[in-house]
């Protein structure tokens, strides 16, 4: 079967049609920047974007997705014209978000997701969103400042 | 400090490579010695081999210390750029694989700018000096005359010479030899247009996806493999049968009579596969967290328990004005790395097994395996990834092994990946404690009287690292994990520190802090009811009660003070302030305010800011230092608020994260942090100590509101 991920169409055996999507864009096409942390849902960390919405990649399969668009946090960038960077993935590394950086892909995608549907998210429009993305090393408070520059930055450019 | 820790001196240095050597000493031949964590210290030629000149002109320094999210290669590379008067860009900081430097000791203790700055500073300089010795021999006039410009040499008539020109087609390395002559470069340095903090190293690959984490090794012929796991702790795997699994779903099986494995050719048939094994397991005596807590029931006198820690000419009075039962549970680390590790055997020139892993000891990894097939250190060559969330789990070899016995059996490169489930029922935890402190002040507000009693689970001489055997040897002494943090800050006339070291049945070890952060806990709920009871501001007590050579952590609390524009605790009827300080390894000051809402209708309580002030000395790369309070303080929140792990039905009662809850983004306060720089003091560390008071100042914010001490973690309401 064939899925879209980043733009381009990929070729997966029928047989996995039914795993998790995780270890297919993983171990078949090699994105390992989507992480693998509990595999039930829980942490976040495996977050992707199906049609520009995050979803959990360790609770989708190929299947899932045929005929849709994944974005993985390899292919975030693209999605922005004329950038080499996403706005959320430039504000990240201007508040030096990361600590051990496991978790980040899937924050960002998250945080992306969030944007593209709230361009200006209170405190608490970012902690409803973004409780399910866990972060052990304890930078949230970061992770709520950059999701606000890079809601401004991404405003300012829309005016 | 080691000496007053222990009244049975039959291990008198602490830590791991005394244990090994006092135990190696009485065991003929030594073969029953395991391998253990890399205490050693650093040989004094061992920094020559970290820091080199490539020939095409870039700096390679090859870290000692295994990145585990504290920053440690940002701020290397910004010293070693301001020594040698180049551009960040220039110096690329890598974690060296274990045959490239001499073998360091494991990535603990907050001591990668305590112990390593100064030896990185040196060899930066000495490279510094070799290079323009090196230049002035190429121009033919010395050294003095010879200017650097961060990218060329320039000679007083004008010749220029590159890097990569003086390196002429051969790195060049620091030789030991011509260390005592080296000297400090005559050129303006630190080159001053560096910035004062740099970020998070890799930064740009973490936030696009590149493959930094053990789990991203992709090889040739790559498959996957895993263990079966005990249904319980203690379990033994008498007999396993892969009778049900299809010829066709796996690659290879694994039985050695202890342990069951298998081998499949993607991570999805691998864990179907895992399903169909028979297994037949025994339990002897099945772990009850009903006899954990009797064996942590502190019964006995503190002067009877093993272990002293503090200890004046008076004894303490019997009766006191506070007499407090603090107990705290089992913690996992709960990484959001579970780890794992790939492993490849070979036949030809080179190693014979590589292993990729993320580890906070590459050389231990490297030794245990080694040991464990027979192979001399050489053999093995362990090539360290970043680590996704160290905190003390990563500390002991574990998937390493596994990948390496299944992909001996495989024949061919495997890949462990542990399981969530793998991370809380395998992984080591925080010992829970159960502490008794008994305390009075006089009428003048001078505490009188400190008694501290407790009991706790191993940190170091763990079951998770030690046989049996050498456990049984190890109980004769103090655990200095346990102990660390337990001596009060605070001066008593009479006082008593003192504990036992209790067996679980659960594997423990250390975890953010080790014993510092429930000690101090204790400590600090403690000294604030003394104060409550005394009608007493619980800041002024503090600062009344603390002896001048802590002038440091006195500063720390006025400060906090000021900018938390503490006026008390101010309960009202739905929120309330918390103070605690602390200090950690005797050496990192750290005060917290914490102001907190609490809603007594649906008993449920919010942090909503927390206010911090840090000394751990000069500070070199600020921004870094933040981003470990930050957390810090978050993980002390998780621990007062709602992390708790125990036994139930016989094993750890948490599988997933559902069940073991860190804080998420909701619990997470605002945060200001001020660092404090005394001038003149040594840079020391910063990745345990604010810990060691966030969780008892929201503590002490909730106890102001409710009127009752918090006595067990985490706080219900």
């Amino acid at each position: 079967m064939d899925i879209t991920v980043n733009g381009r169409s990929w070729q997966v055996e029928d047989t996995v049609a039914d795993s998790p999507l995780l270890w297919v864009l993983r171990d078949e096409l090699g994105l390992v920047g989507t992480k693998f942390g509990c595999g039930v849902g829980t942490c976040g960390a495996c977050t992707i974007h199906v049609n520009g919405k995050a979803v959990r990649s360790c609770q989708t399969t190929p299947a899932d997705v045929a005929g849709q668009d994944v974005t993985t946090i390899e292919g975030l960038a693209g999605t922005t014209p004329n950038t080499s960077l996403h706005p959320v993935q430039q504000a990240w590394i201007e508040h030096s978000v990361p600590q051990c950086g496991y978790c980040q892909a899937g924050q960002i995608m998250s945080a992306a997701s969030l944007l593209a549907e709230n361009p200006s998210p209170s405190d608490a429009d970012i902690d409803r969103d973004m409780s399910g993305n866990l972060c052990r090393c304890g930078t949230y408070a970061r992770i709520r400042s950059a999701i606000k520059q890079a809601a401004r930055s991404t405003n300012k450019e829309a005016s | 400090m080691a000496h007053d820790l222990s009244r049975r001196t039959f291990l008198t240095r602490s830590g791991w490579t005394a244990a090994g050597i006092t135990i190696a000493a009485t065991v003929s031949g030594c073969s029953l010695v395991p391998a253990l964590p890399s205490r050693n210290e650093l040989g004094e030629t061992d920094a020559f081999t970290w820091l080199q000149l490539k020939p095409d002109g870039g700096f390679l320094f090859c870290s000692p210390r295994q990145e585990i999210g504290q920053g440690i290669s940002s701020t290397f590379n910004l010293v070693i750029a301001r020594e040698l008067g180049v551009e960040l860009e220039q110096v690329e900081v890598i974690a060296p694989d274990t045959s490239i430097i001499a073998q360091a000791k494991s990535t603990v203790g907050s001591e990668s700018i305590k112990d390593f700055l100064e030896p990185v500073t040196k060899i930066s300089q000495i490279m510094s000096g070799t290079l323009r010795a090196r230049a002035a021999l190429n121009f033919g006039t010395k050294p003095a005359d010879v200017a650097f410009t961060g990218k060329e040499f320039v000679s007083g008539d004008g010749s220029r010479l590159s890097l990569s020109e003086l390196a002429a087609g051969a790195p060049i390395l620091l030789d030991p030899s011509e260390a005592p002559t080296a000297t400090k470069p005559s050129q303006p340095e630190p080159t001053n247009h560096l910035p004062s903090s740099v970020p998070t190293d890799r930064i740009a690959d973490i936030v696009t996806g590149a493959a930094l984490f053990a789990g991203d090794i992709q090889l040739p012929g790559l498959v996957h493999g895993a263990f079966i796991r005990a249904p319980q702790l203690g379990a033994t795997l008498s007999k396993a049968s892969f009778d049900a699994i299809p010829q066709d779903q796996v690659l290879a099986r694994y039985f050695d009579g202890e342990r069951a494995g298998l081998v499949a050719p993607t991570q999805t048939t691998l864990v179907e596969a895992l399903d169909l094994v028979e297994a037949t397991w025994e339990i002897k005596e099945p772990a009850s967290q009903d006899a954990i807590n009797t064996s942590l029931a502190l019964v006995e006198p503190v002067g009877e328990l093993e272990h002293i820690v503090l200890e004046t000419e008076g004894n303490p009075n019997e009766q006191a004005d506070i007499d407090l039962s603090i107990s705290i549970p089992f913690a996992a680390h709960a990484a959001i790395e579970p780890r794992a590790a790939v492993a490849r055997w070979s036949e030809s020139s080179g190693p014979t097994l590589e292993i990729w892993t993320g580890t906070q000891d590459a050389f231990y990894v490297r030794s245990h395996i080694a040991k464990h097939f027979g192979l001399s250190a050489e053999e093995v060559v362990v090539y360290s990834q970043r680590v996704g969330g160290g905190f003390g789990g990563r500390t002991l070899s574990t998937v390493e092994l596994e990948a390496a016995l299944l992909a001996k059996e495989a024949g061919r490169p495997v890949k462990v990946q542990w399981s969530r489930p793998d991370e809380f029922q395998e992984g080591f935890h925080r010992p829970p404690s159960r502490h008794r402190i008994k305390a009075s002040a006089n009428e003048d507000g001078v505490l009188t009287d400190w008694s501290h009693g407790f009991k706790s689970g191993h940190v170091i001489f763990t079951s998770a690292a030690m046989p049996p055997w050498m456990q049984a040897v190890t109980s004769f002494a103090s655990d200095p994990g346990t102990a660390r943090g337990a001596k009060t800050p605070y001066a008593a006339n009479r006082a008593e520190v003192a504990f036992s070291d209790v067996r679980m049945p659960v594997k423990t070890g250390p975890w953010r802090g080790l014993g510092a952060a429930p000690n101090n806990f204790a400590i600090e709920t403690t000294i604030d009811q003394v104060a409550s009871n005394k009608g007493l501001d619980p800041l002024a007590f503090r600062l009344a009660n603390l002896p001048p050579e802590h002038q440091r952590l006195s500063t720390c609390l006025e400060q906090v003070a000021r900018n938390a524009d503490w006026q008390g605790r101010s309960a009202t009827d739905r929120s309330a302030r918390g103070i605690a300080c602390g200090i950690y390894k005797g050496v990192t000051y750290v005060a917290v305010i914490a102001d907190v809402d609490i809603d007594r209708e649906t008993g449920t309580f919010q942090v909503t800011r927390l206010t911090c002030t840090h000394d751990c000395g000069r500070v070199i790369n600020p921004d870094q230092v933040r981003a470990q309070i930050e957390g810090n303080l978050i993980w002390g929140l998780g621990m007062v608020k709602s992390e708790e792990l125990s036994v139930k039905q016989g094993r750890l009662s948490a599988d997933y994260l559902g069940d073991y809850q860190i804080p998420t983004i909701s619990d997470a306060p605002a945060i200001s942090i001020e660092l404090i720089e005394p001038e003149n003091a040594a840079p020391v560390g910063a990745g345990e100590a604010a810990i060691v008071a966030s969780g008892a100042a929201i503590a002490n914010a909730v106890a102001a509101f409710t009127g009752q001490p918090i006595t067990e973690l985490p706080i219900r309401l």
